[in-house]
């Protein structure tokens, strides 16, 4: 006989697992393939999305900061005016004065040759050359002398020939140029003949991928910015720095690199961010349905865990070869998810760089950058979310008792007298994301905990609310479908430990996309509503030549009388946009007037100055836009600093209006006061009213002829196109929010599926019995069917209130604190009912096979079983 | 340690009542008996009559409400839950009505489980599995699942089981109560040879005369009351 005195020290290796252990755990999981392969696929798609929207934040953001990089070069600072254009005499004498060895004028503007957008960069080449050693005095360390000389005549192209560019080996392969051709350039609204002075190999041109590169004289000429320049580059250290932005004359700052490249990146961070929790959310759902499978497996497994137990396993055993399953399910799920990534994140990068050109700024990310460090994230949180969702069922197999071998229902009878705490603890975790709410204060990242410790507390609650459900509604199937209907509604009542558990997984999958439904569709109405108080005139003239230095290309000021002359037109309103400085960071600058006196179409929040308009056509008053507003925390009454052509002047803010057309800001000045403090006189756009009784083709039609020959070219609108353009733009954005929800139901729909299934399947020997008994294979196939619709529609209804709550939260925390953004809640109802419609079709997929298999086995095979 | 002088198991004044509603149903009541190593104890008495219940609290499975059960010397009853696993690893084995196999475990490695347990290495566990594995009649099985045996055939595996780490004390719950008359009658057999061979201390919960024939002494189970049967001796 054994003595017993060693036990303390066998206590050690209480967490060993024995061969035939790991075996055991093996061939259950290879025994149930469906049940293992589905786990597996859901936390492959969770990985998969997280990886894929990461890899394509990632590569945009690469995108960016390269091309940012890329035209900057070494510089380390930049001039700027506020005009926005410097004169090639104040170029000059700066140049002189301040001693500045290291500086060139630039001219940056969007250019596209043929299929390609490229941005046009027009330097000082000879100013330049010391500064970028590498790139313009590629004729140096050409690799050949005959290279070395083909260069130079290049350069000399550039700087003799105006019309001349120079391109990077891959795009001018990508075009099919080669060095001598002329090429059709669009530059703003008009397209002109270029030459390609030189293609540069691929070696000296690699930093020039993208760019077209051109001497500044050219790219004032093609700009229509002669005698400008857009910025001047420098190299400056320190003290010179601060020399130089001490002697500046007024209108012109100095900004460092990074602090352009910072401004322009903040833009997009809200948008970044927001894809990330949406990943999150399809990450959360895969948890969902680790946590499902790997329960069910223990509960499934209950006798056999007791019989171990009896047989001298430990808890610390049973616990570490339940949380090693889940290690197996996870580093596979992990894996086939960084394959899915990768490939999904190929189609995401381009409707995330789509959705930046669309709202924020010109990017051209042509390719995926595969980013080890998103991979390494995507597959930590994905192994981490799956051992976190493992730990319970973990837990709950080291509770396995001896005695559980002989009586299974305990199992059941535990988890029964669990529900109300779990409901109770539920509750708790929504109190604490609800409290978290007013204590966050703007915090975006922690308006997402909120939103998520609701949905956790929200699916605790659930068990408890689905085993009422299916008691209360007990009698009704009764009544409607006879035994048959109370068996199935007992059933779940019965098994409630897991069927509560597949129905709360459901109906937050459901729930998640019902609420970002809501959010999107709020947003849409809103913004259509906001569109449609907002623009105030019938028909919309305007020019949209961007880039060069200097002013905005303009329209004719004498178009604005010729317009009202026009036989019904009521009114002329015109306005002029542009970036201006604040002293926290850009935002969109709105100059405005109208024929009629003061601009209309504008609806506040809070409160609004006394004699607003007077006050604000005599210059005193700015109004903000909501998104300015929040994210500064200033309100009518509190003061904004703007960078005009005389230096820094302050506006108190006389009132705060709603605007959906951007999330950087947007102030709004008379447009008269904008022309003297910017000295810009001109106008991007006008708005024509029409008279009550005018025909409205017809003064079309005069508008319409009257912009044909205007030069630069105008484009004209009506207010229905206008609003039809900003819905398409409205839609391309969510494209990839639509998408992501799609993927998030894809994962749900994977989860209720694996969830039904193995409850059904587990209940194949009670099933045999029910046969055995004599119930035919069409009511046991109805059974079964009404069991997993009831808890299809149980999930749906679920999914309803917590749907409309994450969508309140969404609106009311998640986008306000990302885009400062406030909007009423608008439910379609069409949301609702396909919330619960999927739900109901989920769990009769569900059903199918369970009901098809159980119906087809012969009782005695079943019954044997086991 | 002294075989003579300490029990294999002994038990003292134990109680167990269960509540049924707002009243309490008391199974067992001061049951109190010892048994010396190497004998074998058959347990009789009618459905319901508190069997299951008194092994379950011989094995620590449950808890008495009074009393004590002492295995190899060791108290049952005030022992930690670790400590109970360590025992049940070490010194009891247990047959099942249902058998109770690893269904995802071969013969083999469901023998081969208690002893990685108990670390023993593996050429001797592979050695002892084949021993066990002749006498109970399943050479050349060991590959086989538990769902390819029939129900005599799994019985044989799990007696083989409960006895291959060499326990103090086996514990049977009616091994026979799933089996028909005639398998029954052979596994009963195997187990009365097995156990007088190797020397196990065996406690036999059963229905049947028959399986009391092979026990050294045989009690009742009755009120709640334990009472030696002498004159089953004399069947
Ligand atoms: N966990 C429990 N809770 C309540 N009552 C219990 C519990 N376990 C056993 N009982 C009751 O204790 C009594 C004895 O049960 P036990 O299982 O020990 O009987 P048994 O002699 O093994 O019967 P059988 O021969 O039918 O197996 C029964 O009346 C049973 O209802
Ligand atoms: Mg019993």
């Amino acid at each position: 006989m054994v003595s017993l005195s060693g036990g303390t020290a066998a206590l050690v290796d209480a967490f060993r697992l024995p061969p035939a252990l790991i075996a055991a755990s093996r061939r259950y999981l290879t025994r149930h393939p469906w049940q293992t392969w589905l786990s597996i696929i859901g936390i492959a798609l969770g990985v998969a999305v997280v990886i894929a929207v990461d890899l394509a934040n990632e590569s945009a953001r690469r995108g960016f900061r390269l091309s940012v990089e890329q035209v900057a070069g070494p510089a380390t600072h930049q001039i700027q005016a506020a005009t926005g254009g410097i004169s090639d005499q104040t170029y000059v004498d700066l140049r002189i004065e301040q001693r500045l060895s290291l500086a060139t004028p630039v001219i940056e503007a969007p250019i596209r040759i043929g299929e390609r957008s490229l941005t046009l960069l027009g330097l000082d080449l000879i100013a330049a050359a010391p500064m970028r050693p590498g790139l313009l005095a590629g004729a140096g360390g050409a690799a050949d002398a005959e290279a070395a000389a083909g260069l130079a005549t290049a350069l000399v192209r550039l700087l003799g020939e105006s019309g001349t560019l120079v391109l990077a080996a891959a795009d001018a392969r990508a075009l099919g140029v080669a060095a001598g051709d002329t090429v059709q350039a669009e530059i703003g609204s008009g397209t002109r003949s270029m030459q390609v002075a030189a293609v540069l190999a691929d070696a000296d041109g690699r930093g020039l991928a993208g760019l077209a590169l051109a001497d500044i004289a050219t790219a004032q000429e093609v700009t229509g910015s002669i005698g400008q320049v857009e910025r001047i580059d420098l190299i400056l250290t320190d003290t010179e720095a601060a020399r130089v932005a001490a002697a500046l004359p007024t209108g012109l700052r100095l900004q460092t690199t990074a602090q352009r490249t910072n401004a322009l990146a903040q833009m997009t961070r809200a948008f970044h961010t927001n894809l990330t929790a949406m990943s999150l959310l399809a990450m959360l759902v895969g948890g969902f349905i680790v946590y499902n499978t790997m329960t069910f497996a223990v509960l499934q497994r209950r006798p056999l865990l007791g019989t171990l137990r009896m047989q001298g396993v430990t808890r610390g055993q049973l616990f570490a070869l339940v949380l090693l399953e889940t290690l197996l399910l996870a580093a596979i799920g992990a894996l086939l998810g960084v394959l899915a990534g990768i490939a999904v994140g190929a189609g995401l990068v381009q409707l995330v760089t789509r959705t930046i050109n669309d709202i924020y700024f010109q990017l051209s990310v042509r390719s995926l950058h595969l980013d080890w460090l998103s991979l390494a994230k995507g597959v930590g949180l994905g192994i981490g979310v799956t051992l976190l969702a493992g730990l319970g069922p973990a837990l709950e197999a080291a509770r396995s008792q001896p005695r559980d071998v002989i009586r299974r229902t305990l199992v059941e009878q535990r988890g029964q007298r669990l529900l109300p705490w779990l409901a109770a603890g539920g509750g708790l975790v929504i109190g604490l994301g609800l409290l978290l709410i007013p204590l966050s204060g703007r915090s975006m990242t922690w308006g997402f905990a909120a939103l998520f410790l609701v949905i956790v507390g929200a699916s605790l609650c659930m068990p408890l609310v689905v085993r009422l459900l299916a008691w209360a509604t007990t009698p009704l199937f009764g009544a409607l479908f006879g035994s048959v209907g109370r068996l199935a509604a007992r059933g779940i009542t019965a098994s409630i430990t897991r069927s509560g558990l597949a129905v709360a997984a459901l109906a937050v999958a459901v729930a998640a996309t019902v609420g970002v439904g809501i959010m999107i569709g709020s947003f849409r109405a809103s913004v259509s509503d906001w569109l449609a108080h907002t623009l105030t005139s019938d028909i919309y003239i305007a020019t949209d030549a961007e880039g060069g230095a200097g002013n905005p290309a303009s329209l004719p000021p004498a178009l604005a009388d010729e317009l009202l002359a026009l036989p019904g037109v009521a009114a002329v309103s015109q306005g002029r946009g542009r970036r201006v400085e604040t002293r926290d960071g850009q935002m969109t600058l709105l100059a405005l007037t109208s024929s009629t006196g003061r601009p209309r179409g504008f609806r506040f929040s809070g409160d609004t100055a006394d004699d607003l308009w007077p006050r604000w056509q005599a210059g005193e008053l700015a109004l903000v836009s909501e998104p300015y507003a929040y994210r500064q925390q200033k309100s009518a009454g509190d003061r904004i600093e703007l960078f005009t052509g005389a230096g820094w002047r302050t506006f108190e803010i006389g009132a705060v209006f709603q605007d959906y057309g951007s999330d950087s800001g947007t102030v709004i000045l008379p447009k008269p006061v904008y022309a003297v403090l910017w000295d810009d006189p001109g106008v991007s756009s006008m708005g024509v009213v029409l008279a009550s009784d005018a025909d409205a083709e017809s003064v079309e039609a005069r508008v319409e002829a009257l912009a044909a020959g205007l030069s630069p070219p105008a484009a004209v609108q009506t207010n229905r196109g206008i609003r039809e353009l900003s819905m398409d733009i409205f839609d391309r954005t969510f494209t990839i929010t639509e998408v992501l929800r799609l993927l998030a139901i894809g994962v749900a729909f994977v989860g209720i599926l694996s969830a039904l299934m193995a409850l059904e399947l587990e209940r194949a020997k009670d099933y045999a019995v029910l046969r055995a008994t004599g119930m035919t294979r069409g009511q046991l196939r109805l059974l079964i069917l009404l069991q997993t619709s009831l808890m299809g529609i149980a999930a749906g209804l679920l999914a309803m209130p917590l749907g409309v709550v994450m969508g309140d939260l969404l609106i009311q925390v998640i986008n306000l604190r990302s885009f400062g953004w406030t909007m009423p809640m608008q439910i379609a109802p069409g949301t609702l009912v396909s919330g619960v419609l999927l739900a109901w079709f989920a769990a009769i997929v569900a059903g199918l096979y369970p009901a098809l298999r159980a119906a087809r086995a012969a009782p005695a095979q079943a019954l044997r079983e086991e | 340690m002294d075989d003579a002088t300490v029990p294999a198991l002994a038990v003292e004044g134990l109680g167990k009542s269960y509540a049924e509603g707002r009243a309490r149903r008391v199974v067992l009541e001061d049951v109190a008996f010892k048994v010396a190593p190497g004998e074998c104890i058959a347990l009789l008495g009618r459905s319901g009559s508190g069997k299951s219940t008194l092994l379950n609290l011989l094995a620590g499975i449950d808890r008495p409400d009074t009393g004590d059960v002492r295995i190899a010397g060791q108290s049952v009853v005030t022992m930690g839950e670790p400590a109970l696993t360590l025992l049940r690893r070490r010194h009891i084995g247990f047959i099942y009505q249902f058998f109770n196999l690893i269904p995802t475990l071969t013969v083999a490695e469901n023998l081969a489980l208690p002893l990685e347990l108990n670390g023993v290495p593996a050429a001797r566990r592979r050695e002892r599995i084949a021993a066990l594995l002749g006498k109970v009649g399943l050479d050349g099985r060991e590959g086989a699942f538990p769902d390819q045996l029939s129900g005599g055939e799994q019985q044989r595996v799990a007696i083989a089981r409960a006895i291959i780490h060499d326990p103090a004390l086996v514990l049977a719950d009616e091994p026979t109560g799933n089996l028909d008359a005639q398998t029954g009658h052979r596994v009963l057999e195997l187990l009365s040879h097995l156990f007088r061979d190797e020397g196990h201390t065996l406690i036999l919960v059963t229905h049947s005369r028959e399986v009391s024939a092979i026990a050294d002494r045989v009690f009742a189970v009755d009120g709640g009351r334990l009472t030696e049967r002498t004159e089953a001796l004399s069947w």
